[in-house]
């Protein structure tokens, strides 16, 4: 110590500290006396955001404590004010008139905000956010007051604005110019910014500014430039800040907007210096801790009379402390200078936005808002000014992970980890190495990374961890999200995209063309209910969601003109009641679901991992035996998950059916979740009501009935409960295997009474058990025909669509007679067929002679006919391995002629395992597949086939059908169901069906099934099953 | 030690107040108590996503049913839980009573009136019935030290969700996070598997805010 110097630094702020912690390290050194105005020691500023936000204590913003000073030989004199400086005296004099003379002297004055002209300044609640004790007041008039303004929407305005709300109070900033931050932000960043900052409940005014603070005594309110009076009850002014620069002024030192200074931080005076925001450096001023601390080595070296080191000026980088907010500016970000070029990246849809400013191939300024990933190289690049030509292609192609998932193990050596103190990655890591450093807390003591804006602090965390440990931060972040990656692709598909967020996809491939999809939005396209079909390259069909069946001639109208425009002239009825619209291509498709919107339609969400249709007896509302109207609790449910997130990411396809039918006319047994009629007694009093029913499927991993679940719900309460079954499933219901990942599974996992339990905690109380079911177990019925309505003198008529194929002038002609005779509505059945309703009875006899009832689409098809189902078949479904719709059609029609009048009888036919025709359910299943036959030359091909099940049966008394014969030719098929339909009866058990059947004459020659093989368990190969019919 | 197993974090001397043998609950305060309130007293603020603050009076809530609810305090930060009987109303019936909506991916945040305190609830955890505002404990009134005159309750977090001393709720679109978050004392408010299978107890939906930091982004 070279006792004979003596220096005085006024000012004890960060740039002060920083030029101490600097000269202590100095073997000699003058002896030093401090003035602070402040009664604390050094703290660090810049944490002080952080106070207000909750996020830090005080005390964790200390640098130097009072005793540091004493430890270090320093005289503190904290809370003594310098009034004067006398240069020819080499003295100062303090605020009580005390002279001290120095050798050397430092001003580190720093800066005091900026009050722009506002009326009413002097009333009670208004602050700047400077120091500790402002900070103390404003912590203290939060916890007693509601609403805030902040004048200025810079840096620290936002900042102060996010720690007020985080203390409960509702903010609005101020903000004179057309966008925020505008400082270190281009409009663009600025726009982006404020949205962000208003999701976080900040309102930002804009364009305006605060005129007059009104109150009696205290703030009440501010009036604003537009004339806009805001009720407030706090204002906050973070203006920007003034360098504090009188002392020197009045000294006689050269000043102009800061004390001016060289490269040396020399002033005008001869061993005069000065640090910090009070300097003006080459025209510069800076109010950021990076320059500062740079300013504080330079000035220290000056001061014990080294001739080293020079400052040059400070390329400055801005980091905004908002939870929930990334935004790091650097350098010349807005482009000032000539010859700047932008290269910029923009996702409007996730908040991103990153540019970088290039001249003279290399990078002076970026803006990275949203994600930092890119943000360090970029300054990296910026700060070594290396010429970017050779990497410009890739710079902003970041890899797609965020700045905190990557690796800081990853960067070079020499990459700056702490911006504020410039610690590059070696210094770090050399100090856990080498220094033996264990903590933060450790690394921050050796190489003050950490202690500036905290901005560092997860990235020396993970080099702490991947040194001291031996894991890479990669191992790290897998044990983290990485570890609950979902197990199959389509998984995967779901959380890259929400299928909801495609709209803007389909407008691109709508002009890029089919062939741009990718595999993902492919199945993503079937959230839109867009299934692009293999069999036809390049065209989809499009599903209709049409809840509870219920559609209008003018839908109907609809349907025709798109076949007719846009297809090939006709659509399919599908066993979940809506219409498929075929042969579309993309191009087309925003237009159609313009003119679907127009008629009130929609295909969302009908198809992959979505509730679909929801089904309900078609003539609800109609029927005269029925227990309750279900067409309101379809539309509610309806309404609630339609075109909402919450429920656009299921396990799984989720089948739902709500039916007041005593009749059995849809399958409650295959649902997901039915709910079907039931009574009961509830306080004393007779409910109508619903049982329910869950985990039923067909399909891919087999076919499971629905059990009871032992509940009942009324009417009111029927939409929520289904509500939180679907959540229930949501949450918890098997995502691993494709196959395995419908609610049977999640309900066989948990067992019944667990899964009631849930649905009760979901519910938040107590649902009654079961009560008296209302289904009629004796009738099974298709409203195909003609019949009363519980509305007197009104009827309903049921047209057959064999297997569910209309022709565009069908449609149009169903709609001419809905008008013409009913009220103009038509419902679709699950049996693919169509009712038109409200026909009085004066008009019932000319209704059915019309050309269309009376010989296409019939009201009293044959018993063949009346019961025909089939899934798409190969034709349009990629899945099927047979063509089954005509196929059917032929089939039935044959049999027509030759069998002639029989006893009813279902056929439902499926094309494939994945059982979309319900072969399992019916009287006569078939399944299609592929096998070998003997031609009549003794040699061996491949033809379609099928497999025959009979004896199923849906309803109350479920049973899947059991399987009779394998592998018949699909042209040896009419002989063998000529023979079935003759003896299929309903009433007999399975096993007597079996036995009865297999004797007969035309079974000769066939393969009847193997024991092993008769349940109508399906090979579960399919990922995606059955998805052409909904 | 009246509470065996208990743990403390490395920021436990941050806390003011530390009390293990109280009873029924030990006493654990980040911040100084504040001064007592009646409940009648009592006025709540709420402020709904368009930022207008309105006042509620405990009683102009009369209407809203009462319950009691035995449920567990789970304290995982400390490593402590205690089963008790709370008396209160349902978070989701207040909601609902005074018409404070979240958008179905939102936030509620839950304001303590000791100046400092505030925690957060996706819209998901606010809605589920087990989530109380508690004013009676153990068939007493809810003392001082545990956050009269009302609190939360939310048994299927960790403790720190619980926020006393409710003085404030208001929506958000976007997650305001939690003072535990922000000072980094706590990433995720999510019980341990441990915890969650001894009580049994699960959060209500893995995709939403604290109970799921790892689903999907909405």
């Amino acid at each position: 110590m070279t006792a004979s110097l003596h220096l005085i630094v006024i000012g004890n702020g960060m740039a002060a500290g920083a030029v101490l912690e600097e000269l202590v390290k100095q073997p000699e050194r003058p002896a030093i006396t401090v003035f602070g105005a402040e009664s604390h020691g050094n703290y660090n500023r810049i944490l002080l955001s952080d106070v207000l936000a909750c996020a830090k204590t005080f005390d964790e913003t200390m640098l130097n404590r009072r005793e540091w000073y004493a430890e270090h030989g320093v005289a503190l004199q904290a809370g003594v004010a310098i009034r004067a400086i006398d240069p020819a005296q080499r003295e100062v004099v303090t605020q009580a008139g005390d002279r001290h003379h120095y050798d050397r002297l430092l001003l580190a004055t720093g800066s005091t905000p900026f009050l722009p002209p506002i009326e009413g300044l002097g009333r009670e609640g208004i602050f700047c956010f400077r120091n500790i004790d402002d900070t103390e007041r404003m912590i203290a008039w939060a916890a007693r007051h509601d609403q805030a303004v902040v004048v200025g929407g810079g840096l620290l305005g936002l900042e102060a604005a996010r720690g007020l709300t985080n203390r409960g109070m509702v903010v609005t900033v101020v903000h004179l110019m057309s966008h925020l931050m505008e400082q270190q932000l281009d409009a663009m960043a600025g726009a982006i910014l404020k949205e962000e900052i208003e999701k976080q409940g900040i309102t930002a005014r804009l364009n305006c500014t605060v005129q007059e603070v009104l109150g009696d005594g205290r703030v009440e309110a501010v009036r604003l430039s537009d004339g806009t009076v805001l009720p407030a009850d706090m204002v906050v002014i973070t203006a920007g800040i003034r360098p504090n620069v009188q002392l020197a002024r009045e000294a006689g030192l050269a000043v102009q907007r800061g004390i001016l200074v060289d490269d040396r931080l020399h002033t005008s005076q001869p061993d005069v210096y000065a640090v910090g925001e009070c300097i003006e450096h080459r025209g510069k001023t800076y109010g950021l801790v990076a320059p500062i601390l740079e300013q504080a080595k330079v000035v220290a070296d000056a001061i014990i009379g080294g001739t080293t080191r020079s400052y040059a000026g400070s390329i400055t980088a801005t980091t905004l402390k908002v939870a929930g907010i990334h935004l790091t500016s650097m350098g010349d970000c807005l482009g000032k200078e000539a010859g700047a070029e932008e290269l910029v990246h923009l996702d409007t849809g996730r908040g991103i936005y990153k540019k970088l400013v290039i001249r003279a191939d290399r990078i002076v300024g970026a803006i990275f808002l949203g994600d930092g990933e890119g943000s360090r190289e970029a300054q990296e690049l910026m700060a070594s000014r290396r010429d970017i030509s050779a990497v410009r292609h890739s710079l902003l192609m970041g890899d797609g992970n965020s700045e905190q998932q990557r690796s800081p193990v990853a960067l070079p050596d020499t990459s700056l980890i702490c911006n504020c103190h410039a610690v590059t990655k070696g210094e770090i890591v050399g100090a856990i190495r080498d220094k033996r450093c264990a903590t933060r807390e450790q690394v921050a003591e050796c190489t003050r990374a950490t202690t500036g804006c905290g901005s560092c602090v997860p990235l020396v965390e993970q080099l702490l961890m991947a040194v001291l440990e031996g894991s890479t931060p990669a191992g790290l972040a897998a044990s983290a999200p990485i570890a609950a990656a979902p197990p199959n692709k389509i998984e995967i598909w779901k959380k890259e995209k929400d299928g909801l967020d495609m709209m803007e996809e389909i407008d691109r491939y709508a002009r890029e063309g089919w062939e741009a999809i990718s595999e993902a939005d492919v199945q993503r396209l079937k959230w839109y209910g867009l299934f692009l079909r293999t069999p036809t390259p390049g065209r989809f069909m499009i599903r209709v969601r049409i809840p509870n069946g219920i559609a209008t001639a003018a839908q109907f109208r609809l349907f025709a003109d798109i076949s007719e425009r846009f297809g090939k002239g006709f659509a399919d009825l599908t066993t979940r009641q809506q219409i498929q619209l075929r042969n579309m291509r993309i191009e087309h498709v925003p237009e159609i679901f313009t003119l679907l919107r127009s008629v009130g339609l929609t295909s969302l969400q009908t198809g992959m991992d979505n509730i679909r249709n929801v089904m309900g007896c078609p003539v609800t509302g109609l029927s005269p035996t029925e227990l309750i109207d279900t067409a309101p609790i379809v539309r509610q449910l309806t309404d609630l998950f339609v075109g909402n997130r919450d429920y656009s990411n299921l396990p799984r396809k989720f089948n739902a059916a709500i039916t007041g039918c005593r009749e059995n006319c849809l399958h409650a047994e295959s649902q997901d979740l039915a709910l079907i009629p039931a009574t009961r007694e509830i306080d004393g009093q007779p409910v109508a009501g619903f049982n329910l029913l869950a985990g039923g499927k067909m399909g891919s991993g087999g076919f499971r009935a629905a059990r009871p679940l032992d509940l009942f719900v009324g009417p009111d309460d029927a939409a929520a409960v289904c509500a939180a079954i679907i959540v229930i499933y949501r949450d918890h219901g098997p995502r691993a295997s494709r196959t395995k990942s419908r609610l049977s599974f999640l309900i066989e996992e948990w067992g019944v009474a667990r899964f009631r339990a849930a649905v009760e905690e979901r519910v938040g109380r107590p649902l009654a058990r079961a009560g008296n079911d209302a289904r009629d177990p004796r009738k099974k019925t298709d409203h195909v025909g003609a019949f009363r309505q519980k509305q007197p003198g009104l009827n309903y008529v049921g047209l057959q669509v064999p297997v569910g194929r209309i022709t565009a002038a069908q449609m149009v002609e169903v709609a001419r007679l809905a008008e013409q005779y009913g009220s103009g509505e038509i419902r679709l059945t699950p049996g693919q067929s169509l009712i038109v309703p409200n026909v009085p009875d004066q008009r019932l006899g000319a209704l059915v002679s019309e050309p269309l009832p009376s010989r296409e689409l019939t009201y009293n098809p044959s018993e063949v006919m009346r019961g025909l189902v089939s899934c798409t078949g190969i034709e349009y479904c990629g899945l099927a391995v047979i063509e089954t719709k005509q196929r059917a059609l032929r089939i039935a029609r044959k049999l027509e002629q030759t069998v002639g009048k029989t006893k009813p009888v279902e056929i439902h036919w499926s094309g494939c395992p994945a059982g979309c025709g319900n072969h399992l359910l019916s009287d006569i299943g078939l399944l299609g597949k592929r096998a070998k036959a003997v031609k009549p030359d003794g040699s061996q091909e491949v033809v379609d086939a099928v497999d025959i099940f009979v004896g199923g049966r849906s309803g109350p008394n479920a049973r899947p059908g059991v399987k009779l014969f394998e592998d018949v030719p699909c042209d040896r098929l009419h002989e063998v169901m000529e023979g079935l339909v003759r003896y299929v009866a309903r009433d007999k058990s399975v096993d007597v069906l079996k036995g009865e059947l297999i004797s007969l004459p035309m079974a000769a020659g066939l393969t009847p099934a193997s024991p092993e093989a008769e349940l109508g368990e399906s090979p579960a190969t399919h990922q995606t099953m059955g998805e052409d019919n909904g | 030690m009246k509470r065996d197993g208990v743990k403390y974090p490395k920021f436990a001397n941050k806390f003011s107040r530390i009390d293990f043998e109280a009873e029924p609950l030990p006493v654990l305060c980040l911040y100084p108590i504040p001064a007592p309130v009646a409940l009648n007293a009592l006025k709540l603020s709420v402020c709904g996503l368009d930022g207008k603050r309105r006042s509620v009076a405990w009683t102009d809530l009369a209407g809203v049913p009462r319950i009691t609810l035995r449920q567990p305090l789970i304290c995982q930060i400390f490593n402590w839980s205690e089963t008790v009987e709370w008396e209160g109303v349902r978070l989701v019936d207040v909601l609902d009573h005074v018409g404070l909506k979240s958008p179905a991916a939102g936030y509620f945040a839950f304001y303590s009136r000791d100046g400092h305190f505030f925690e957060t609830l996706s819209s998901d955890e606010a809605r589920d019935p087990r989530v109380l505002l508690a004013y009676g404990l153990n068939g007493q009134p809810l003392p001082l030290q545990h956050g009269a005159p009302l609190r939360l309750v939310v048994p299927f977090l960790q403790g720190y969700k619980s926020v006393k001393w409710v003085k404030k709720i208001r929506a958000f679109r976007a997650d305001p996070m939690g003072i535990k978050r922000l000072c980094g004392q706590s990433s995720d408010a999510r019980l341990s598997e441990a915890w969650r299978r001894k009580y049994g107890i699960e959060p209500p939906v893995e995709t939403v805010g604290n109970a799921g930091g790892r689903g999907a982004k909405r």
